[in-house]
Parts: structure tokens; sequence; C-alpha cells
């Protein structure tokens, strides 16, 4: 008994005092969806007596969604439920004491003596009109210092918004009852760290899944379960943005699902607290296949005066086969490449949506210092009136002293009518679309090459 | 009231030492927190703003670059469940690109608690329990505490609960403050970023940790200092480094990457911690004299001190130079990163809070250049007298004397006269590599400019065309190399140039010199097709 008082003492005077918040939840389970929505299910060990009776729950989220609640108990129904959002502040608890009595204490400022009196508040608008015994007084009109005592607060002010319940039971006793509600200000998103070998054309790719909390309320202890996809809240369509998916795969990760969403729990139960970001591994691969390669895109009629960098691409695969082997949850990527020291330096990011397993991705992770294009509309002539031939060259350069193949894409010949055609070029194209054509251009080390086509469109 | 007194007093008497925790069973999780303060070694890699090209300078007040940090922290890991807090990292931390490795058992998660301690956090986590309000008489300096409880939060004005029925706080005009037993959990004074790991035996262990951080920035200086003759200059260039942080890397491993890695925007929770609001019922009384006034000036008179420092006293960018007296120049030494160039400082170099930094990358002499005035001008437009773009024009190349990798930065032009140095001008470039020419417009020339006009004009049923004169008019001591490029619109068509014309990226191009005090017309015809 002596030994367990010391230990609570030296706890707290060793390490800087600390309370553990006593939230009022019980055993807490949060499923967290990405687009900033989450389902909390507490269960709490309620004591309900028999009949009609009004259960408060402290310890609910800030951004709680009140019309979403869900209240289950043994033997009880709901009778109502209030969400009271009316907040306890010094006006208002002076403006609902109107026509109530409170204590007024007065301090004399020469000898610190106090003198209590009963007064009636007669209005509060924007001074505080008091009435004592018979006289008519504004509260502080001398500017003396005046405590003011209420006898008690009206009970629908609240600290805090506060959910309750009216319940009716058919019996009195302690047993478990479930609140189950969703709320804003809880999300996650996944981060991935891969460190590319280019050399080796590998990489590995650990990745973390990013939670993060501004509810305003701590989750004590909480089961959490994180569900890949974005459900449609309020019948608000998801539209996916910029997924870098260039070919999306037909393999079924070894995952639970939900529908058609794949679940990511946490190994063990956590407590999310507030206003904190936490990271979780969920991925851990080494020596997935990985290939580097430059893109250069050209608007059409594109033309630039200076050369412009052509996009490095990190080509790779969720595919088990040589891949990353599952499916991605949406998020950012962060590539890292070894220096000459052997340090991992950061070489660009990019995001990704959620990609099925299988699916083949290129990630733009920057633009190549070396490597260079520059697009020229050499010739722009009119056939007729609704024929025109535009001449292109691309100039490509390489300072590398590596030889290098940059995909020249040439966008927008469907621009208005898509009966664009070819009618020379210097080399082959690859049509990608009825929009798009891609030559393949292989550039030595530290030289150039010069692609040249024209084009007959109706524009 | 006794109760505390003693628990003071068993506290202030009984210095128990730490041993009594070692008592636990070796085989009992414990959960213990250990604190790393700072770093034994740390690398910084400054990365320019994605979102800056080559034109602009930095804003020391506002560095939208980023930087990798990469931390060697020693520590001592007792066996159990182990919080490791990490201090001392950057303030612009991007928490979700921490990595850390290192650890024995690896890292189970990792969190960054942006809860901070502050008089609203004190308040709120406190609503509902005890503490004590003192109030100090200001006639006998006596002081009284009483027990009550926390009724609001921090948002609109305070209220307690005491035996005697509901206050409000500091609406009374009497000195009152809130004594709080102790710090609600999980507060901490700065962000902290940590990390949760499983130690099965007590270990010494050397942890790495990097992560991304904002408000870093740098780019190229480049110093051109042309000859007296007008034929060659010679080029000097920094790497400006510049750390807006509050975090200072003392001796660090520092390096700059060029080049233009993606980057998105963090999305990262801010940090919570405010000031309570004090709010009370309406206090307007009978008197004339305005309460609220007279109460405010005192209050201020209180400050002595300037309330909040200028964003411009809070950033004093202390330029700070690195050279080597005596011994040879520090140069930053340039190496292949993938597709980026990494430009890495030989020695180990603070990289100072809210300050800039400038390392030599290499200076280069007696190369060969040509200075020209441009314009790119529409060719079927009426411009009275303009002025034409003064512009350096030199080939990366190593048979000119360079031949390197040319980072985005700032360029900017001495001419040597007789002894002084006067300055040209100053223009930015973009990362330039080996092979490429660079052009640096460095201002407008006020005394070589051009003219445009249409001398006639035909448009009917059958015919449409202009005849348009340009003159370029030089008013200059030195001939001027005058380069021009014409555009037109699609169904217009140039022809009947008096004068020899080329073709350059896909326009028409006159190149033509203008002999001192002279001026040369260029006569050509608009046709619409």
């Amino acid at each position: 008994m002596r030994i367990l008082a010391l230990t609570g003492l030296v706890l707290v005077t060793l390490a800087t005092p600390a309370i553990s918040q006593s939230s009022g939840q019980g055993d807490i389970s949060v499923t967290i969806y990405n687009n900033n929505l989450a389902l909390v299910q507490d269960t709490r060990r309620l004591n309900i007596p028999s009949g009609r009776s009004v259960q408060t729950f402290p310890g609910v989220s800030g951004q709680i969604r009140a019309e979403t609640v869900g209240f289950n108990a043994a033997n009880t129904g709901i009778v109502e439920q209030n969400f009271d959002y009316d907040l306890l502040s010094p006006q208002k608890l002076m403006e609902k004491a109107v026509g109530e009595t409170v204590t007024i204490v007065r301090i004399n400022p020469a000898t610190g003596k106090e003198t209590r009196e009963r007064a009636k508040v007669l209005a509060a608008n924007g001074g505080v009109v008091l009435q004592i015994g018979s006289r008519i007084e504004v509260l502080r009109d001398d500017r003396l210092p005046t405590r003011v005592i209420f006898d008690k607060v009206p009970n629908n002010l609240r600290a805090k918004p506060t959910l309750s319940v009216t319940l009716n039971s058919t019996r009195g006793g302690t047993r478990p009852a479930q609140l189950s509600y969703l709320t804003g200000g809880m999300g996650w998103k996944a981060d991935y760290v891969a460190l590319f070998d280019e050399a080796a054309g590998k990489m590995d790719v650990q990745g973390w899944v990013t939670l993060t909390n501004t509810t305003g309320t701590t989750y004590n202890n909480a089961k959490t379960l994180l569900v890949a996809g974005t459900p449609s809240v309020n019948g608000q369509r998801n539209r996916g943005g910029r997924n870098n998916i260039r070919r999306a795969g037909t393999e079924s990760a070894n995952r639970e699902s939900l529908g058609d969403f794949y679940l990511y729990p946490l190994a063990a139960r956590t407590t999310i607290a507030n206003a904190q970001t936490k990271q979780v591994s969920f991925l851990d691969v080494t020596g997935a296949s990985a290939q580097k390669a430059y893109e250069f895109t050209n608007r059409w009629l594109g033309t630039q005066n200076e050369p412009q960098s052509a996009a490095t691409v990190l080509q790779f695969s969720a595919s088990a086969d040589g891949g990353l082997g599952d499916a991605l949850p949406a998020g950012t990527v962060r590539v890292y490449m070894k220096d000459a020291s052997g340090q991992p330096q950061f070489i660009g990011e990019n995001t990704i949506g959620h990609t099925p397993m299988g699916s083949e991705l290129g990630l733009k992770t920057g633009e190549a210092f070396d490597v260079k294009v520059k697009p020229t509309v050499t010739e722009r002539r009119r056939l007729s009136s609704s024929k025109w031939r535009s001449s292109m060259s691309y100039e490509i350069s390489n300072a590398r002293s590596t030889p290098v193949t940059v995909s020249v894409i040439q966008n927008g010949l469907d621009f208005y009518w898509s009966d664009t055609r070819i009618v020379t070029e210097s080399m082959a194209s690859k049509r990608r679309s009825s929009n798009s054509i891609v030559w393949k251009v292989p550039v030595p080390a530290n030289g150039r090459a010069t692609v040249t086509a024209t084009f007959e469109t109706r524009f | 009231m006794i109760v505390r007194a003693l628990i003071a007093f068993i506290a202030s008497t009984l210095a128990l030492p730490a041993t009594a925790q070692s008592d636990l069973p070796a085989t009992q999780w414990a959960r213990q927190t250990v604190t790393s303060d700072g770093p034994s070694s740390v690398s910084v890699t400054v990365y320019r703003d994605p979102w800056r090209s080559g034109d602009n300078g930095m804003i020391l007040k506002y560095l939208r670059g980023y930087a990798l940090i990469t931390e060697q922290r020693t520590i001592s890991l007792p066996a159990g469940e182990v919080d490791l807090r990490f201090e001392g990292v950057a303030g612009g931390i991007i928490p979700q690109s921490a990595i850390v490795t290192g650890l024995p058992n690896g890292v189970m998660e990792k969190n960054r608690d942006a809860a901070l301690l502050s008089p609203s956090a004190l308040l709120n986590g406190h609503i509902g329990r005890s503490v004590s309000i003192r109030r100090t008489s200001a006639a006998t300096g006596r002081v009284t505490e009483y027990d009550a409880q926390i009724r609001t939060d921090a948002s609109g004005g305070v209220i307690v609960q005491t035996a005697e029925g509901f206050e409000a706080l500091r609406c009374t005009g009497l000195n009152e403050a809130i004594i709080y037993p102790a710090i609600p959990d999980g507060l901490s004074a700065k962000p902290t970023l940590s990390v949760k790991s499983r130690v099965s035996v007590p270990t010494r262990a050397t942890v790495t940790l990097s992560y991304l951080a904002t408000g870093f920035d740098w780019q190229a200086n480049y110093v051109a200092t042309v000859s007296a003759d007008g034929q060659s200059m010679n080029l000097f260039s920094w790497v400006t480094l510049a750390n807006g942080d509050e975090t200072s890397f003392v001796n660090a491993q520092t390096q700059a990457v060029a080049g233009q890695p993606n980057k998105g925007r963090d999305s990262i929770v801010r940090a919570i911690g405010n000031a309570i609001s004090l709010r009370c019922w309406p206090q307007a009384t009978t008197s004339d004299i305005s309460v609220k006034r007279f109460e405010r000036a005192r209050a201020e008179s209180r400050f002595s001190g300037r309330v909040l420092a200028s964003p411009a006293a809070m950033m004093e960018a202390q330029s700070d130079v690195v050279t080597v007296s005596g011994a040879k120049r520090v140069q930053a030494q340039q190496e292949e990163l993938g597709d980026l160039k990494l430009y890495r400082i030989p020695v180990p170099v603070t990289v100072a809070s809210q300050s800039q930094k400038q390392i030599a990358m290499f200076e280069k002499g007696a190369i060969p250049f040509e200075q020209i005035h441009e314009a790119e001008i529409y060719a079927k437009s009426y411009v009275e007298s303009n002025t034409l773009a003064k512009t350096l024009r030199f080939q990366n190349k190593k048979r000119d004397g360079l031949g390197l990798a040319l980072p985005a930065g700032k360029l900017v032009a001495f001419k040597k006269m007789s002894g002084e140095k006067l300055l040209l001008g100053e223009g930015g470039l973009d990362d330039k590599a080996i092979g490429e020419e660079v052009e640096v417009t460095i201002g407008q020339s006020p005394l070589v400019r051009y003219q445009l006009k249409s001398v006639a004009e035909v448009d009917n049923d059958s015919k449409s065309h202009a005849d348009m004169e340009l003159k370029i008019t030089n008013a200059s001591r030195s001939d001027a190399q005058v380069e021009i490029l014409l555009f037109h619109q699609d169904d217009h068509k140039l022809k009947s140039f008096s004068r020899k014309i080329g073709r350059k990226n896909g326009k028409h191009f006159w190149k033509v010199v203008i002999p001192a005090n002279s001026e040369r017309v260029l006569r050509y015809r608009v046709v619409r097709r």
C-alpha cells in the first residue's frame, strides 16, 4: 500500500504532472474513409433506470453529425434525441438570469471588506440593470470590483455541444449501450516511400497509412479500420482526380474487402489523439522492378523559343508478378535515390489514385535537367477553306553521357475534327488515340535527334 | 487544503530516485517515453521553390522551397514499449514524409501531435474538473484560494462553479487566476514527432530520421563581368541557400538539388493552441467615461516594448558567405542524381535559422558572348517607338570556356570601365544543360528602339494587304546587333521583304547590324490568304 502510494508520488513529481482524461468513452471502434469521414461506434456501460430518463454522452466527436446518431441498448426504447449546441458563456448566463435573483459581493477597494446583497437581474442589454431591495442600479456602475454569484446554470447551456437521448426503459440496471455516428474531421490517405535503384532497375517501397484527426476529440484505445474508398456522401459523386494509372489491373489483393472497397485494419488498438497525424505501415516490398522513361507532351501547334525539359517518368507495376503485389490505396509516392555518397536523396513525388492490383503505373517524378525538347511549328499552309497543312519539327537534345529514348507525344489531333492525317513524318509514329500520337525517339549520348512531321487538318 | 499541503510536503521531502520503476518485472510491456533532444549529425539537402522561375529571386520572408533533412540520433532504449520523441526537428516538417530507420524491432506507428500546451488547452482539458481560483486583494494583498470547477471551454468566457454558486471569471474587476493541478495528457510545447516501437532488450541505438521540411529555398547567382573590350566575360557563380525555419542545423553536411523534382502540396494538421477568449456580460455603465477605453489604455501602458516584432525584423537575414582564408576556396561539387544535379558543399557548414548562405559554385573566364538587342513583334501591329530588350547570349560549351550544368538563378552583369565596375543589368536564366545556348535579358535599351507602322493598306473583296515599315534606330555610340522575330496570324502571309530575311523558331527572322547613330528600315507586305 505504502509503496503504491510512493510510486504514484514519484510519477507526479519526477515527470511533468499529467491528468489522464476520463473522457466518458467506452469501447471505441473507428472506421475511417478517405474523404474526411469516419464512423464511430462507442459501446458504453450505462446505468439506465426503469422508465423515462435522459442520458448525455460526453466524449463524442466535436464534429459529430448528430442526424446520423444511432443508439441501441437492451430493453430500451428512444423517446427523443437532442443535440444541444447552446453553449454556456458569461453573457448567456446573465441573459438567462433576467428575472432571477443573484448574489452580489462588493469589495471595498480601500479595506478589502466584502458586502453581500441579493439582487434581482432586471435586464442585460448593453449593461446589467439590477434591483437591490428598492434600489435600481447598473452593475459595476462605480467600477468597483463586484462578484456576481449565480445560484444555478440553465440545463440546456453546455460547455460543449452535447448529445442527449431521452430513453424509456422497461427495467433498471447497468448494461452495454451502443452509440454510433458519422463524423467529419477524420480521414486517411497513403504515403509511399520508394527508393529507386536506376542501375538495377529495382525499387523498394514502403507504404504507410496516414490518418489525421481534427475532430476536437481524442479516441482512446480504439479498434481502427481504414476503408480504401470514398463512399458517396449526401448524394455527391466522387469523381477521381489524376490517378497516374497507365493500365488498370485485374488482380485481386489478398485483403479483406467491403463491397468494392479494400479494408486496412490496424493490427493493434490505438489511441487517436486530437490534432494528431498517425502513420502505420501496411506495405513493405523490396526489389520490385521499376524503370525510368522520358516523356514530352506537346499541345497542338505548340511552339517554344527555348528547349523545354522532358518529364522523367517512373514506371512500375502493382502486379504480384514482379511488381508491388498489392492494391494501392490513394496517396502520395515520394521517390528517393542514393547519391554518390550512398545517402538517399529526394528526387520527386506524385500522387496515385486507388489502384487495383496488377495495374501499371507511370509517375512523373520531375523534369529532366539534361533531356530537352524544342517543338516548332515550322510552317502553316492553307490548302483550301477547310484544309490546313502544318509542319512541325521537334529537336531533342541529350546532355547525358548515356543514350536515352524520349517519347515525344503530340496531342490535340482531333482538336475539333477527327479527320487529321499525317502527310509525312521522319520516323514512324504510334497512334495512342484519335487525339494523340507518339514517337519513341532514340537520342545518342551527348547528342541530338530531330523528328519532323506534316499534319493535314481541317483547322 | 490540508491534503494538498500534505502532498506537497511529501513530494518535496522525498526526492525518490527512479529506481522505484526498475522494480517492474522485465516481461511486462511497460510503456516508456524516451526523448531524443537533438541529432548527433545532420545532413540538409535544399530544393528550389518549384513554383518560382529563374527570373524571380528568392523572397527571404516567404521561402516556398523545401529541404530533405537526414539526422543521426544516438539513443538509449529501455526494454518494453517505447514512445521515442524527436525534439529539435525543423518547424516546417512535413510529418507524413518522415522515415525512421535503425530501431532494432522496427516502428509500430509514427505520430505527430499538434495539440499544444496553451491557456486554452489547459482550460479545455479541465472542463468539469476541479481547479483553484486564487484571488489577491488589491487593498490588503491578502491571497485567498477557492476550490472551483470549470464549466465552460475557452471559446467564449470562463464560468466556474464554487461552493457558493456560479461565477464568471474576470468579469469582477478582481485580481483572479486559475490554478490548475496538472497538465492534460498529450500536450506538448511544440508539434512533436514520435514513434512507437517495442524493444526486447535494452540497447543503445543509432536511429536515422529523415523528413522533408518546408521553408527553405536556393538558387544559383551568377556574376558576369564583361571585359573592357566587350568581347568576352568572366562568370562567377554562387550557390545561395536560405533557411527560413526556426531551427538551425549546426555543422551540417549540406547539398542543393538543381532541376525540377515534382512536388505537390502537403496537407499538414495545424498546430492548435490559443489564448482564452475572455468575454463577459454587457458591461456598459451610466457614466459617460468609457470604462473599456480607460481599462485598455491602462493595460497597454504595461507593455513598454513592441507587442509583436514586425515580419521584417523577424526575418533579419544575415548574409553569410563561406570562404576559407588562406587556403583553397571552398566550391560546391556537382554530382549526378538521376535526372537532377546535386551540389555538395565539401565541408560541413552551419545552415542557421533565418539566414542566407552562399558558397562558390565555379568561376570561368574568357567566355565569348554576344550582346544583342531583340524583340518579338506581331507583324501587323502599330508600335510607336519602343525599346528593344538587351540580351547577353553565350554557348554553354567547353569550347567557349563553359560546358557545365547551369542551374536556374539570377545573373547580374557588370562591365569594367577604366578600373571601375559598372552595372549593365540583371536577368534570370532557367536550368541550362551542357551544350545549350543561354540567353539572359538584362534590361531594355533606351537608345536602340524600333517603330512599326503601315504605310499603305488595301482592303476590298478581291485584295487585302498592308504595306508595313519597321524602323530600327540606334542612338548609341556603338554598333547594335539587332534580331527581330516577326510573327503573324495563320491566314496572313508576309512577302516582298525589302531586305534579306531568315527563319528562326518557326518565325520570320531579321538579323541586322545598326551602325552607331543611324537607322535601318525593313519594308514588307502582309497579305491575307
